[in-house]
């Protein structure tokens, strides 16, 4: 008896598995075909730190400051620059270890000048290990197809509240007080 | 000439471990490597077994594989330079380490994290325990020869990966709670996104359930498997689903409530052998508990900032704190003594799989080497976290 019952019940479980495996044997396969399909990047998506640059001169906006060089955890951002006639420092060359580089964002959000931006180019790989150091030309040309270096846009209402206040309009602050954050919830 | 015993194999090991695991070997026992390189082993994790035939009479792990100090290098860096590399400790849960140091540096310094950070981070370290446990089971399917659910699991997993790349950018090192709060808000679309994710996780895991639970063969591979004894599993400090497994109702989450926990409405699942059928149940009534605490944070979502005011250069005033919490492994805990500069002066990390990973010899004592691997696949032990 104890056997017959072990045996209906293995073959009811057997027979509730297969069903899984047969249900899931009909659904559409999920497999992405990589190189001929491309996945959709969802915004914000982080590739690589790029330099922004001004639309009208198309050069780059960084001031060589020098703040996201010292965020850096590894250290792989070298600014080479030169002082200016008026005091303000030239950018020569910006060099990133682009080979070492965890794509923290911790550059991105160090940089006072909204001048670096997460690109989300993926495909970054070399044969040559020293083009993996990526110079001042290549970071303007991956950065050029972004105006902002926040994605998501949460610090322009913000800003508008700030812009606004020195002129003594504390209404449109209030308003836009709530921020993008509002629309998800 | 030395003569060469075929029964060993741990020719150029440390004496350390070469005279333990050969002290009074018997002439009926053999000494079998399990790993480094073993796809069983999850990881780097070496377990010598000493066997006498098919049955294991003793096994020694044998971890520092995959050892990058991390503690080391975090006295080197300052406290938001750490956040990136706390990443890279449990990689299958990168949220919940850096949730942990986060907190810690936040009661070090005294800091407040708005309401709705604060719902994020658990809203994100509940989808990270969700993805977790889905890589668990399906590695421990494929453990056991399952293979099928190893592809379901993925799959949903997957949704979960698209669910934090849409929010932080990344889709394994995420880098995004922040000191104060959270590095950005949530994006247009995530609350509805997840809400569908939720609904069709809730279908699906009713699928793994049929799959494993009450199978027969599956049943037969865990039950009485690898039994720990709720005393033992407590005297060699165990975590999470581990411990939980062996009946002891402990939960960070629940004993010591960070965040938002303690208004969230959820249970704490306990097992009541300890063997590996119940860790597994554990960890599957923990998917839904955590697709419940999803869902009442999505509902209860405020609005506001998601960062408090914190200074541009953070310096802790002097002290030492511990801060815990229940990531998907369990209790996970950071130390940080700070001496009032920019860099921590000591950190160490209480890893969950490092103390889950020493009950691996009591329990896979007198037991064949197929269910060995199911034993250490029922821990989850994650290396990067256990060598730090």
């Amino acid at each position: 008896m104890n056997t017959l019952e072990d045996i209906y019940r293995s073959s009811v479980s057997f027979a509730k598995g297969l069903g899984v495996t047969f249900k899931n044997f009909l659904r559409k396969p999920v497999t992405l075909q990589y190189p001929d399909e491309r996945p959709v990047l969802p915004v914000g998506y982080r590739g690589i730190p790029a330099l922004l640059s001004d639309k009208e001169t198309g050069k780059a906006r960084c001031t060589a400051c020098g703040i996201c060089a010292r965020t850096c955890p590894l250290g792989l951002i070298k600014i080479d620059s030169v002082l200016g006639p008026d005091k303000k420092r030239i950018l020569n060359d910006y060099t990133l270890e682009a080979g070492r580089c965890m794509v923290c964002n911790l550059c991105v959000e160090s940089c006072p000048f909204d001048s670096l931006v997460m690109a989300n180019d993926y495909e970054l790989a070399d044969y040559d290990p020293d083009k993996l150091y990526f110079h001042k030309d290549r970071l303007v040309e991956l950065g050029r197809p972004y105006e902002h270096s926040d994605p998501f846009h949460v610090d322009e209402p913000k800003k508008a509240a700030a812009e606004a206040k020195p002129a003594g309009e504390a209404k449109p602050a209030g308003e836009a007080k709530p921020g993008p954050g509002g629309e998800g919830a | 000439m030395a003569e060469i015993d075929l029964r060993t194999v741990t020719g150029g090991d440390r004496p350390e471990l070469r005279d333990v695991v050969q002290k009074d070997l018997h002439e009926d026992e053999i000494l079998v490597n399990m790993g480094p390189q073993h796809p069983s082993t999850h990881g780097v994790l070496r377990v010598v077994l000493r066997l006498s035939g098919e049955t294991i009479v003793d096994a020694y792990p044998d971890i520092g594989y995959l050892h990058r100090g991390v503690e080391k290098i975090a006295e080197g860096w300052t406290y938001p330079q750490f956040i990136p590399m706390t990443d890279r400790l449990d990689y299958v849960a990168a949220i919940s380490n850096e949730l942990t140091y986060v907190l810690g540096v936040e009661k070090l310094m005294g800091l407040e994290v708005p309401p709705r950070a604060a719902y994020i981070r658990v809203l994100m370290a509940e989808l990270q325990r969700v993805a977790s446990h889905l890589v668990w089971l399906g590695a421990f399917g494929g453990d056991m020869g399952a293979l099928t659910v190893f592809l379901y699991c993925f799959r949903e997993r997957e949704k979960i990966l698209d669910l934090f790349e849409m929010a932080t950018g990344a889709r394994l090192t995420y880098s995004y709670m922040r000191i104060g709060g959270v590095r950005n808000d949530l994006p247009p679309g995530f609350v509805e996104k997840t809400r569908d994710f939720i609904k069709l996780m809730r279908e699906r895991l009713k699928e793994y359930d049929a799959l494993f639970t009450g199978n027969r063969i599956f049943e037969a591979r865990t039950k009485g498997i690898g039994p720990l004894s709720a005393e033992w599993a407590i005297a060699l400090s165990a975590a999470g689903p581990t411990l939980r497994g062996s009946g002891v109702a402990y939960d960070v989450r629940r004993a010591e409530p960070y965040l938002v926990y303690d208004k969230l409405d959820f249970e704490v699942p306990v097992g009541k052998n300890g063997d590996t059928y119940d860790r597994y149940i554990c960890r599957i009534k923990e998917m839904h508990e955590s697709l419940k605490i999803i869902e009442q944070c999505l509902d209860a979502l405020p609005d506001g900032e998601v960062m408090a005011k914190v200074p541009k250069v953070i310096k802790p005033p002097e002290g030492e704190i511990y801060a815990m919490t229940e990531a998907p492994r369990g209790a996970t805990g950071v130390y940080i003594v700070s001496n009032g500069t920019g860099n921590p002066y000591r950190l160490h990390w209480r890893a969950p799989t490092f103390a889950n990973l020493q009950l691996i010899p009591d329990t896979v004592r007198g037991f064949k080497i197929a269910d060995a691997v199911m034993i250490m696949g029922s821990f989850d032990v994650v290396l990067g976290e256990v060598d730090r």
